[in-house]
């Protein structure tokens, strides 16, 4: 860096940033807004160029909402590509948020097209107005060979038919994704080193069916959209949760999840309504293929309503069974009010037979709503004597 | 501990106002210039000079640094520290704690330094931000006002 060099045009006179290293004013550049960072060009001719080597770039919505009150559509591209031309050097990250209600922006692709040239690492585009525009994503997103991390939020999706793959990319998120049918089996593969995926809330997706041998962390939350969900090869996967928010009242038959083995688990949530447990249970799915692939398990969370029920409570078990280094175990019950059914059948004989030892065991957390009935998953859960004596054992009976 | 090569107990490091403070080997990793100064020698005590800083300012920053390498600390009460650290600060001591923090070569105060002087500045006219850092313009007015058309959009 050759700054300071004509520090002699400046008088005698120093200030207490401008000649302070790069990385120590890049750290201040990056918490301000476009429109500030633009701004700092006038400070001084020492701090006209600075800002255009900035690492990252941000249009936010305020940027957008800011640039509304001016200008139209066509003219606020024009500003953006402006400001990207100006750029100069590596621009490692990216993110732009189109808010809701906002006016069709025409620059996307012209916009990542400049991106994939200037080394880009972690992108995040968002388009919060999903409801009422809708906006492909660019298929110059999948030029982008040095990305790492991509983050889409709000937009439509389908493969570009010359689609070669990320072959750095290790995290992805989607969030509100419509998925071209098969779209996402077809993107997959050509991720080699992906270790982290959350796909949320998004809608094409009845099936998903994934082959990802280096993946270590999947979240899926869904709306009830999702029929099956069917992983292969998941022998590195250490983080897996399934959040899954129906309408209790849906017809649908909920979730099942094929999952042939699970080696190195260390991390299960399941939220999902008490009747998938049930499907789960009954088609075999986790349960049956379980002989040792929960073997590395230390977190374990299952929430939904009716737990208590017969089908509920032996599917955790039938998990429990298989779990030797459980170190925290969470149920959590949110259904309220009187129980109506009064037969509480006797269970502790099948939960008692081919338990393993949870000596690891030490932290049982249970939160229920109903009483006295529900007591009765608690009790059998903790029935097993094989739990640690030296468990923390915490009850909490909420009542909404 | 495995690494203990050298048997170093205390660290004695002395402000440019020749204020003298003495610290353990723990709280001075994240000052690198320190750091490296240390691991080039081999004795049991040193003592360095930091004529960059002075003592009020190279005591806040061991409080920092106290704090933050504390293994019984949570990362809450981390938080909350940085919060009310942040609060207690004038605006020029920000600033000389930056300087301080580039010169001491520590990475997370740093960040966490330039974090809080960017809060100052944000949603601030060119005008404001020149005077804060002290920074004279050399642009004639014609010039400012050239540059202010170029990217005019920015400037509404």
């Amino acid at each position: 860096m050759t700054q300071s060099k004509k520090k002699a045009d400046c008088g005698d006179h120093t200030d207490l940033i401008t000649d302070l290293p790069w990385n120590v004013i890049d750290g201040i550049l990056k918490y301000l807004n476009i429109r500030e960072l633009v701004g700092t060009s006038i400070l001084s001719r020492k701090w006209r160029y600075m800002w255009m080597s900035v690492l990252q770039l941000e249009f936010d919505e305020d940027f957008f909402y800011y640039c509304e009150e001016y200008y139209e559509g066509p003219e606020i591209s024009r500003i953006m590509m402006e400001i990207l031309m100006l750029h100069s050097g590596p621009l490692y990250k990216f993110t732009l948020s189109l808010p809701s209600d906002f006016m069709q922006i025409d620059c996307l692709d012209e916009l990542i097209l400049f991106l994939s040239t200037s080394g880009i690492k972690d992108l995040e585009l968002q388009n919060l107005g999903f409801r009422t525009l809708s906006y492909q994503v660019p298929s110059y997103v999948f030029s982008c060979q040095e990305l790492t991390s991509l983050d889409l939020n709000g937009f439509e999706l389908s493969v570009p038919p010359n689609f070669g793959g990320l072959k750095r990319l290790i995290v992805l998120n989607f969030h509100l994704v419509t998925f071209e049918s098969g779209a996402l089996e077809k993107l997959i593969p050509g991720f080699p080193l992906l270790e982290r995926l959350t796909i949320s809330f998004c809608s094409g997706l009845e099936c998903i069916d994934l082959s990802a041998p280096t993946l270590k962390v999947l979240r899926i939350n869904s709306e009830g959209n999702i029929k099956t969900i069917s992983l292969k090869n998941a022998n590195n996967l250490i983080d897996f949760s399934l959040l899954d928010y129906r309408d209790e009242d849906s017809e649908s038959v909920g979730v099942s999840c094929l999952i042939k083995s699970l080696p190195k688990i260390q991390r299960l949530v399941m939220e999902i309504f008490s009747f998938y447990y049930k499907v789960l249970y009954a088609a075999g799915g986790i349960r049956q293929s379980l002989v040792d692939s929960f073997s590395s398990l230390e977190y374990l969370q299952f929430v939904g309503t009716k737990l208590c029920e017969r089908e509920g409570v032996l599917y955790i078990v039938s998990v429990l069974t298989n779990t030797p280094n459980l170190v925290e175990l969470v149920v959590k019950n949110y259904e309220y009010g009187d129980y109506d059914d009064e037969q509480e059948p006797d269970q502790t004989k099948e939960l008692e037979s081919n338990g393993c030892c949870l000596g690891q065991l030490r932290k049982v957390k249970i939160e229920i709503g109903k009483l006295p009935a529900q007591l009765s998953i608690s009790r059998d859960l903790l029935w097993m004597k094989r739990a640690s004596q030296k468990a923390q054992v915490e009850f909490i009976h909420s009542k909404q | 501990m495995a690494a203990e090569k050298s048997s170093i107990k205390i660290i004695t490091l002395i402000a440019a106002d020749g204020s003298v403070f003495e610290v353990e080997p723990n709280i001075v990793k994240e000052m690198k210039t320190v750091q490296s100064y240390i691991d080039e020698l081999d004795q049991n005590t040193v003592s360095i000079p930091l004529p960059n800083v002075f003592g009020n300012d190279l005591a806040m920053i061991i409080e920092y640094c106290k704090k933050h390498a504390s293994e019984e600390e949570t990362k809450e009460a981390k938080e909350e520290f940085d919060f009310e650290f942040v609060k207690r600060m004038k605006s020029d001591d920000k600033l000389r704690l930056l300087q301080a923090a580039s010169y001491l070569n520590m990475e997370s105060f740093l960040q966490f330094m330039a974090k809080a002087i960017a809060a100052e500045i944000e949603n601030q006219s060119v005008e404001f931000v020149r005077d804060y850092f002290q920074i004279e313009s050399d642009f004639t007015p014609e010039e400012e006002a050239e540059l202010r058309k170029e990217n005019e959009w920015a400037f509404k």
